[in-house]
């Protein structure tokens, strides 16, 4: 049965569509069908992080107007056969979306996918409002800084009483924290709140960490997800929380800060 | 055992009292006045101070519904128990609000507001295993996380009214 994932974070700007674009190559990688929705309808980025700007036909929207079908709005990713981007539409608005009509794509996508990832907007409108209500798991984005970690909590509050899993009584979406752009030198210096600061504030499992690093803007500005650059760290913690999603136990990385040693200082090495 | 009085009566007392009308300010402000209804406009007490915390709502008759919640209560989520306890086995995040008309319990971090008492019981009390909150109040006496701040408590703590004063009290 297909799992619906929503990757948000109330907050803007924190790494959802960064995340989005990663861990649904990672799932695609591991051999799952993976579709990607950006739900951001009137501010795409996906299909850019995504690398399929130049392809896009039809959108999201067309789809639930029934302007075109599922198969002409989907766009293959150029890397991974098991991997679909749905784009959300540029200029509309986000009142396109209604519950009915998203339900009808997502239960289409459910047929022939295993996993659908969607990319939420900021703020806990209607967009971020449509990308949660059908989810089954949530990977809650966050920055270790105080307002990112309170916007986190209500939306974490909102997935528990406004999801239709909430509304109808089944069983809770399942949560997940993803800390991103973390740094561990800022952690040190008291700038930024630290792995456990977070985990205590928002007592949720922790699905990863991402270190921030100069890599996740250099990949988007290529088009590729920062998952493919295998010599990066931010790929690295990626990978291991797309294992950590899939159920492995995968200790977390990148959270000390790297003492450098006495060969490296020499050499001027990271 | 610590005992930490904190904003003593005095001229500035009226300012840590919540008005019960006409304020644009919280919403918590609202659902005391609505829950006071029945005891229209103060804060005085009205009812006889009996040591008996059982009873925690004396101004309002009829059955007494405690209430206990288990997982985490979210910013913006907002729990009103009207005539009972309220018990939170989970942290109260900041920005999220909890309130009863008799005591609220936490088991674990206090950081939203907790308002007790919402009735006018002046017996009502507030417990928490570690408090950090935005505003905690007692028949609409209050403190808010800048008063509540001047002071550390690594130890749970419970908080009561004496007169026109929250004391915080490390247990
Ligand atoms: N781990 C990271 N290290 C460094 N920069 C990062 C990291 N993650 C994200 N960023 C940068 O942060 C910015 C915002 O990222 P992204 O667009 O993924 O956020 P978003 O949450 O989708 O934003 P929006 O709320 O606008 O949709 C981008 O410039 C991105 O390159
Ligand atoms: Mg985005």
């Amino acid at each position: 049965m297909a799992k619906i994932i929503v990757i948000t974070s109330g907050k803007g700007g924190v790494g959802k569509t960064t995340t989005s674009a990663s861990f649904a190559t990672g799932l695609a990688l591991k051999g799952y069908k993976t579709v990607v929705i950006d739900f951001d309808v009137g501010l795409r980025n996906l299909d850019l992080l995504m690398g399929c700007e130049r392809r896009v036909v039809y959108d999201f929207v067309n789809v639930i107007n029934k302007e075109a079908n599922l198969n002409q709005a989907l766009i293959r990713d150029k890397r991974s056969d098991k991997l679909h981007i749905l784009p959300a539409s540029q200029t509309r608005d986000k009142d396109a979306l209604t519950v009915e009509g998203v339900e009808e794509v997502l239960n289409e996508l459910k047929l022939s996918f295993d996993y659908i990832v969607c990319d939420s907007p900021a703020g806990i409108e209607h967009g971020a409002f449509m990308a949660m209500y059908f989810a089954d798991e949530a990977i809650v984005v966050s920055n270790p800084e105080i307002s990112s970690v309170r916007d986190s909590d209500r939306i974490l509050g909102l997935l528990s009483s406004k999801t239709k899993r909430a509304v109808e009584g089944l069983e809770p979406v399942k949560e997940h924290l993803l800390l991103t752009r973390y740094s561990p030198e800022r952690v040190e210096k008291g700038e930024m709140l630290s792995v456990d600061d977070v985990k205590d504030i928002l007592s949720l499992s922790l699905l990863g960490v991402i270190p921030d690093s100069q890599d996740v803007l250099t990949a988007s500005n290529q088009g590729i997800p920062v998952i493919m650059n295998n010599d990066s760290d931010a790929a690295l913690a990626y990978n291991d929380s797309v294992d950590r999603f899939l159920g492995d136990d995968v200790p977390i990385r990148f959270t000390n800060t790297r003492k450098r040693s006495f060969l490296g200082k020499l050499f001027g090495r990271k | 055992m610590g005992l930490t009085i904190l904003n003593m009566v005095g001229e500035g007392a009226g300012k840590h009292k919540i008005p019960q009308q006409n304020t644009e300010e919280a919403e918590q402000t609202r659902e005391q006045a609505t829950n006071k209804e029945q005891d229209g406009s103060s804060n005085t007490p009205t009812c006889q101070k009996d040591q008996s915390n059982m009873e925690s709502s004396p101004q309002i008759p009829g059955e007494v519904v405690n209430r206990t919640i288990t997982s985490p209560v979210r910013s913006g989520q907002r729990i009103v128990v009207p005539n009972g306890d309220l018990t939170i086995t989970a942290s109260v995040g900041s920005g999220a609000e909890v309130i009863a008309s008799g005591n609220i319990h936490v088991y674990g971090t206090l950081r939203g507001r907790a308002i007790a008492g919402s009735n006018g019981d002046e017996n009502a009390m507030i417990f928490c295993k570690k408090l950090d909150a935005d505003l905690i109040s007692i028949a609409g006496i209050y403190l808010v996380s800048e008063d509540i701040a001047r002071q550390k408590h690594s130890t749970p703590v419970q908080v009561t009214l004496h007169g026109e004063s929250l004391i915080i009290t490390e247990s």
